[in-house]
């Protein structure tokens, strides 16, 4: 019980290890998690970066046991800390349809989505729908519960609360039922926020409210927040630490400061070569070389090697690398680091040149 | 809301003058009149004197007046209530109408109650428990009764009748009772001859509710908004029946507009098949002889009836789904 806080709690909240969750579709098996280890600290954020179809969302869908058919958690932990504080409890070993995970749903960990438009079922007022979420959670009568959805939506500073509350989803717009999706999930004042892309639909301006929106929430209610996103730029407004995904798997890890100022992976590196810098001047945008492959057809070896400047022939197409530390909390996947002591000295040597002739 | 409603009632006797002119002549538009069908029949049975008063019949029914004069005298009397004989009949359409319609509301509505009753959970369970065992055997139970039309599967359910009891349940009530006031006896009479037409329209209706629910309930489970429920922690059987039934419920309110009419112009061979003594059959056989009031008269009441369902299942719809709005 070294690893225990003061009070006995589990530093963490939430711990993934070896996360694995798959598709068994017609045209074969899709690894879309792959092994995924994680942890998120007790009111803290974390980001989850990745393109599309990398898992990032399957990941965060797996936690609350969302994965519909013919997906499937096949192996790893979830070890939730929030209500066993010390022991935890591994979320993957309850049923779908359990009393127990029903009670985690909502009230313990929350999530919110990427479509606004499509979240809320259009046939029921947006009050009834906070309402649900309570009165299925807390012990409270059908007036008390109107009482809190107000306060809530008031909190998720929505103009006119009490007027809301009638309105019917189709009445409102992206950015204020995302603001409603925001209420719901903390009704209950859950200790996790997974926010999966829940600004990807909305507006640059709406975006921005929203993000702020949540940070302030975060602090005044204390719960951690797991951020899933694709944009850089959220991300370092979001998180304090981050995991880089790539087809299923952690390919780097480390606090935010640390992957913006020395990202390691070449894939890490190539995402932030990709963003346009002001006061740069305007040539061509780098873009990483090739597609995603289909997550259904993983290269063997390194994932990323195809696509990879500094692919090492003859290893990083044959074995696949494992996340190491290089530095005190900053994990890596990929040879170039093998040796940790080596590892600015090999980073510079493989600059992404695009000049560079392919081993 | 009340003005919208009133708008639609005004706009459905236009709408029924249409097709009161449209039906009727449609009826004219066959060569010769029902006297002309009358001869050919009564030609049939050996009888040629009809032949030598043909005029006469055709005075004697106002069949010598032009098309537009009987249509306006025939209308003017319906205004008044007044639906007038049918020639083959010789009696009035109203008493007619009234003498089937109880009889035919009664099998029709059981029929419409037991299909949709037990459609709509299957249908459920179907979705909820997609590619199950049961949910193939249900698939397949519901394409066969698909496939099969009900007046085959009453033909069939008839013989297995006849083999295991030794009676032809045709019709409703048997000869004994025919002209006796209601008694118990008179009533389980009357139930043991509903079995066979019941079952078989239950069994295609039941397939055709479960095959819709089934279809739309998958769609709905997949919607996004699912997921959200599911995340704020609402019990499975509460997201499936609060608010994915809800949500596939369009298509079969929609229908329920047609369910209407449904109830007195369905199944028409079935009646015809088992002898029931159902306004369709009646309407089938006055149009075949061109028995023009009697036939316009059920057409007004199907028309009526289909107007009266669509704005029916209209009003639900906008009552059910807060984005649809009365324009």
């Amino acid at each position: 019980m070294a690893l225990l806080g003061e009070n006995g709690m589990h530093p963490n909240l939430l711990e993934i290890t070896d996360l694995k969750t798959r598709f068994f579709t017609e045209q074969g098996v899709v690894p879309a998690v792959d092994g995924v280890s994680l942890q998120i600290k007790r009111g803290g954020a974390l980001g989850l970066l990745g393109e599309s179809g990398c898992g990032k969302s399957v990941t965060g869908y797996s936690i609350l046991r969302l994965v519909r058919p013919p997906g499937r958690i096949v192996g790893g932990e979830i070890r939730y800390y929030g209500r066993e504080t010390s022991r935890g409890e591994d979320l993957t070993a309850l049923d779908e349809r359990s009393e127990e995970l029903r009670q985690v749903r909502g009230a313990e960990i929350a999530m919110i989505f990427q479509e606004p438009m499509t979240s809320l079922d259009p046939l029921f007022s947006v009050g009834s729908q906070i309402m649900e979420a309570i009165l299925y959670h807390q012990d409270v009568t059908k007036s008390e519960a109107r009482k809190i959805a107000i306060e809530t939506l008031d909190r998720v500073r929505m103009p006119q609360p009490a007027d809301v509350m009638k309105n019917y989803p189709h009445q409102l717009s992206g950015g204020m039922r995302q603001r409603v999706m925001i209420a719901i999930a903390l009704s209950c004042q859950p200790k996790l926020l997974i926010a999966d892309e829940p600004t990807t639909a909305l507006d640059v301006t709406t975006e921005a409210q929203i993000l702020e929106l949540m940070r302030e929430l975060q602090d005044e209610l204390g719960m951690a927040i797991l951020f899933i996103t694709h944009d850089l730029g959220v991300i370092a407004e979001m998180a304090e630490d981050v995991a880089v995904m790539y087809l299923g798997k952690v390919v780097e890890r480390s606090d935010i400061e640390t992957l913006f100022a020395d990202p390691q992976h070449p894939y890490t590196q190539a995402l932030m070569q990709s963003i346009p810098k002001i006061g740069q001047k305007a040539g061509r945008l780098e873009a990483i070389r090739g597609m995603v492959p289909s997550p259904g057809n993983v290269p063997a070896g390194c994932p990323f090697h195809p696509r990879c400047n500094s692919a090492i022939s003859g290893l990083c197409d044959t074995k696949a690398p494992q996340l190491q530390q290089t530095r005190a909390g900053h994990w890596v996947s990929c040879f170039l680091y093998d040796d940790g002591s080596n590892a600015k000295i090999v980073t510079q040597n493989n600059s992404l040149d695009r000049k560079t002739p392919l081993p | 809301m009340a003005q919208y409603i009133l708008r639609r009632v005004i706009a459905i006797l236009p709408t029924l003058f249409l097709i009161t002119i449209f039906g009727f002549l449609v009826m004219e538009a066959p060569a010769g009149d029902f006297v002309t069908s009358y001869i050919v029949r009564q030609y049939g049975h050996g009888n040629t004197e009809a032949a030598r008063i043909e005029d006469e019949l055709r005075s004697f029914f106002a069949l010598d007046r032009p098309v537009y004069e009987r249509f306006v005298t025939w209308l003017a009397r319906f205004a008044q209530g007044d639906f007038g004989d049918s020639f083959d009949l010789r009696r009035p359409v109203r008493d007619i109408l009234n003498d089937r319609i109880g009889l035919t509301l009664t099998i029709s509505l059981a029929t419409f109650a037991i299909s949709w009753g037990i459609g709509i959970p299957l249908g459920v369970y179907s979705a909820t428990h997609q590619y199950s065992k049961t949910d193939n055997f249900l698939t397949t139970v519901t394409f066969v009764g698909l496939g099969l039309p009900d007046f085959l599967l009453a033909l069939a359910f008839l013989i297995l009748g006849w083999q295991l009891t030794g009676e032809v349940l045709t019709g409703l009530q048997s000869v004994e009772f025919l002209d006796q006031p209601w008694s118990p006896a008179k009533l389980l009479d009357l139930i043991k001859h509903m079995v066979i037409p019941v079952c078989a329209v239950v069994i295609t209706g039941t397939a055709w509710v479960m095959r819709v629910m089934r279809g739309n309930l998958l769609d709905q489970l997949g919607r996004d908004y699912i997921i959200t429920l599911r995340a704020k922690g609402v019990p499975e059987r509460v997201i499936i029946w609060k608010h994915a039934v809800k949500n596939s419920l369009h298509p079969l309110i929609a229908a329920l507009g047609q369910t209407l009419a449904w109830l007195i112009n369905g199944f028409t061979i079935t009646s015809i098949v088992l002898e029931l003594p159902t306004i369709q059959s009646v309407y089938l056989n006055a149009t075949l002889q061109q028995d023009v009031y009697l036939a316009g008269t059920i057409l007004i009441l199907i028309g009526f009836l289909v107007l009266i369902g669509t704005l029916l299942a209209d009003i639900i719809l906008a009552w059910m789904d807060p984005r649809i709005r009365y324009e």
